[in-house]
């Protein structure tokens, strides 16, 4: 199998990009990052993008995330919030392990957070579902179930209109 | 039930419905060249000196539709500036209610955030006075280098004037012309001499009797 193109391709593969630590808040919607591509105080800004920004935006997929190249003397991150509210982030001489330690303590969500969000999200993944949007689309893929009932029609005293229905 | 099918207005009004179907795919069509003239063919000849008759609204009229028209927009600019105004107290009153009701989290998270670019902005302090440092230092370095090659160079010319002045005593000026011709005519170069290796020069056209002796003498 040939190699991946481009510079770095571990960029591109889905565990690297599943691996992304900054889940960003829900109020932020755009993220601009600005930095010069030459210059020792900007290298930190220029390998935090080439190697954490696609996993930013693959986790945040919702999010505006824009970079501005050779416009500024210093690089800076500009967070902008629903409220019309935003945040100047200085990255000027920083590591990307230091911009990225940064952001997940000041706009991302916290683990508790997290945490509570993914429990939610397993509720709703009931394997016992069926229907549009589930692993089982209807009641006769589940075995000890009703045929279908695009073939045979369910009985009147099991259909909800006859059921429900106001006499 | 026919289904409805794409067809003009005009032919479905003139056919009988059950014969729909056929006319919605005829076997022969009119085809549309272009919507409209592609960007740079030039204009047809039909139309190169084609002049568009000067529209002529009568007094009346154009008086009427001024009135009218100053009217509607003044209306609409009303209307407009109201909304506007409106919106714009109401978004005032929401960004209130935001503040207020903003998060203590991303409060909490701001003042981090300060901190951090206050200490950024010392580690940036330093870096551009060190930058600006060994500006001056090279400023100055260069400025001694061109004092250094000026004064090589002054050096250079007044050698050359030196050994100029030096050749001066061998110039035919104005004055000794008269005297350098009279020499230049006068004189006779003798090459009737020999040469040894040692770089030795013996004149006469005739070799002396002790030559050989001389030449002994001189190695």
């Amino acid at each position: 199998m040939p190699f991946m193109k481009g510079p770095a391709p571990i960029r591109r593969t889905l565990k690297y990009l599943e691996a992304g630590k900054v889940i960003l808040r829900d109020r932020v919607k755009i993220l601009s990052v600005n930095y010069n591509t030459k210059g020792d105080h900007h290298h930190g800004a220029r390998n935090f993008v080439f190697w954490h920004l696609p996993q930013l935006q693959y986790k945040n997929p919702d999010v505006q995330i824009i970079t501005f190249k050779n416009m500024t003397p210093t690089p800076f991150i500009r967070c902008f919030f629903d409220s019309g509210d935003e945040m100047i982030i200085d990255i000027d001489s920083r590591t990307k392990d230091e911009i990225i330690d940064h952001l997940v303590k000041v706009v991302c969500k916290s683990e508790e957070l997290l945490a509570a969000e993914a429990l939610a999200k397993e509720k709703k993944d009931n394997p016992a579902n069926f229907g549009f949007g589930c692993d089982k689309h209807c009641i006769c893929d589940i075995p000890g179930q009703i045929p279908c009932p695009a073939v045979v029609p369910v009985p009147s005293h099991m259909r909800g209109k006859n059921i429900f229905a106001k006499d | 039930m026919l289904r409805q099918l794409q067809c003009s207005a005009s032919v479905r009004f003139f056919l009988p419905p059950d014969i729909m179907n056929v006319v919605a795919n005829p076997v022969c069509k009119q085809s549309v060249r272009w919507r409209r003239k592609p960007p740079g063919t030039p204009l047809a000849k039909s139309k190169l000196f084609r002049i568009p008759p000067r529209p002529q609204v009568p007094e009346e009229e154009r008086i009427e539709l001024f009135r009218l028209t100053t009217n509607y927009n003044t209306f609409i600019k009303s209307v407009r500036e109201f909304l506007r105004e409106e919106v714009q107290s109401a978004a005032g009153k929401e960004q209130l209610a935001d503040a207020v009701s903003m998060d203590d989290d991303l409060i909490r998270c701001k003042e981090i955030n300060d901190k951090w670019n206050a200490e950024v902005a010392l580690i940036r302090e330093k870096r551009l006075l060190h930058e600006k440092e060994e500006k001056l230092n090279l400023i100055s370095k260069r400025l001694e280098e061109r004092k250094i090659r000026e004064r090589n160079r002054v050096a250079e010319i007044n050698e050359l004037v030196r050994m100029e002045k030096e050749k001066e005593k061998y110039y035919i000026t104005s004055e000794n012309i008269d005297e350098a011709i009279e020499n230049a005519l006068r004189g006779e170069v003798d090459y009737n001499f020999a040469i040894d290796v040692k770089g030795n020069i013996y004149k006469g056209e005739v070799a002396e009797e002790n030559l050989e002796k001389k030449a002994v003498e001189t190695v």
